[in-house]
């Protein structure tokens, strides 16, 4: 009887630990978002990036605040996982405001931050492909104040969610951290999990 | 000895008689795009002061920002009408809080660049900043 309850234990716990995960998401992202890149090449997320992990920022250009922190600890990340030769990692920068953020702009935002391009994209596309995009990933932005220089030149902006999203390679959401205060090192940890 | 005392408390006096700016940066942008001005404002002397408006030639439009939580998570950024700046205190402008917004540029700001943007503060008057481009 002693035997029996201490196998049913170990059995358990062993189950427990099993189903135990490092990540607090398992969400498989089973859509798939037609996009174009910086470079204005066509992408489909997270299709074309199967295999690799992913870590995906959602920003808008004319931010001047919120997303270049975003932007910034996107950059550190990537170059922490440079600096150690992490194979298999794709940052990914999509925007919310694709009516400005073309191709183009995008790619003056990267070039401005000195933004090492092999394994970081910035995408936009079609508004309505971009707003599904959004629900799944949870973002929520709208439109907030919008100012007029005097030649009649209208400025608006975003309130949005601040985030950054952790992938498989499976293009299974896994993690979402806080975009402008991430702790780098966290994600380099969750990285390691992941790519070792 | 009593030069170098003189010398000592009139020092004293100029350095508490004035506002002044310091680590004043300005983040890089893009042409037509906007950026933010980040500095703290040292105010030593025994009044508030208050920052009610910018200048700056290579902006179409120069506002005074903060940034606030919006609910549900996101963030957004409004202009405010002015910031006090209390007597005997530094008042960070700094990211995520208030900045000076230089929206609609004229030309790109790039790394390393350093642009002068003058704030006007109801009492220091027109404070000229260079900021470097980060």
């Amino acid at each position: 009887m002693q035997k029996f309850v201490v196998l049913t234990l170990l059995f358990l716990m062993l189950f427990l630990v099993g189903c135990m995960s490092d990540f607090p998401l398992n969400d498989p992202l089973k859509e798939s978002y037609t996009l174009i890149d910086q470079d204005s090449n066509t992408v489909n997320f997270p299709k074309s990036f199967s295999g690799s992990v992913i870590v995906a920022g959602f920003v808008f250009v004319n931010c001047p605040d919120i997303c270049p922190l975003t932007t910034h600890n996107m950059q550190a990340i990537q170059d922490s996982v440079n600096t150690l030769k992490m194979k298999g990692v794709e940052f990914v920068a999509i925007t919310f405001d694709p009516k400005r953020d073309r191709p183009p702009v995008l790619k003056k935002y990267l070039e401005l931050r000195e933004i090492n391009e092999k394994n970081f994209r910035f995408l936009t596309g079609d508004s309505t492909i971009v707003s599904d995009m959004m629900k799944r990933f949870n973002i929520v932005y709208g439109s907030s104040d919008t100012t007029y220089t005097e030649d009649g030149d209208a400025n608006y902006f975003y309130t949005h969610t601040d985030r950054i999203t952790l992938l498989d390679q499976k293009g299974t959401i896994l993690r979402e951290y806080k975009g402008s205060t991430v702790n780098i090192g966290e994600v380099i940890n969750d990285l390691k999990k992941l790519t070792d | 000895m009593i030069l170098s005392f003189v010398a000592l408390i009139a020092s004293f006096f100029m350095q508490s008689t004035t506002l002044t700016v310091e680590n004043s940066w300005v983040r890089v942008g893009a042409q037509d795009g906007n950026t933010a001005l980040y500095f703290d404002a040292v105010n030593p002397t025994s009044t508030p002061d208050t920052l009610y408006a910018a200048q700056y030639t290579g902006a179409k439009m120069v506002e005074v920002h903060e940034t606030y939580e919006a609910g549900s998570g996101r963030l957004g950024m409004r202009k405010t009408d002015f910031v006090v700046i209390p007597a005997k205190s530094t008042f960070n402008f700094k990211p995520k809080a208030h900045h000076v917004m230089l929206m609609k540029l004229k030309q790109d700001i790039k790394v390393g660049d350093e642009v002068e943007v003058t704030l006007l503060f109801k009492k220091a008057g027109s404070v000229k900043v260079k900021a470097t481009a980060k």
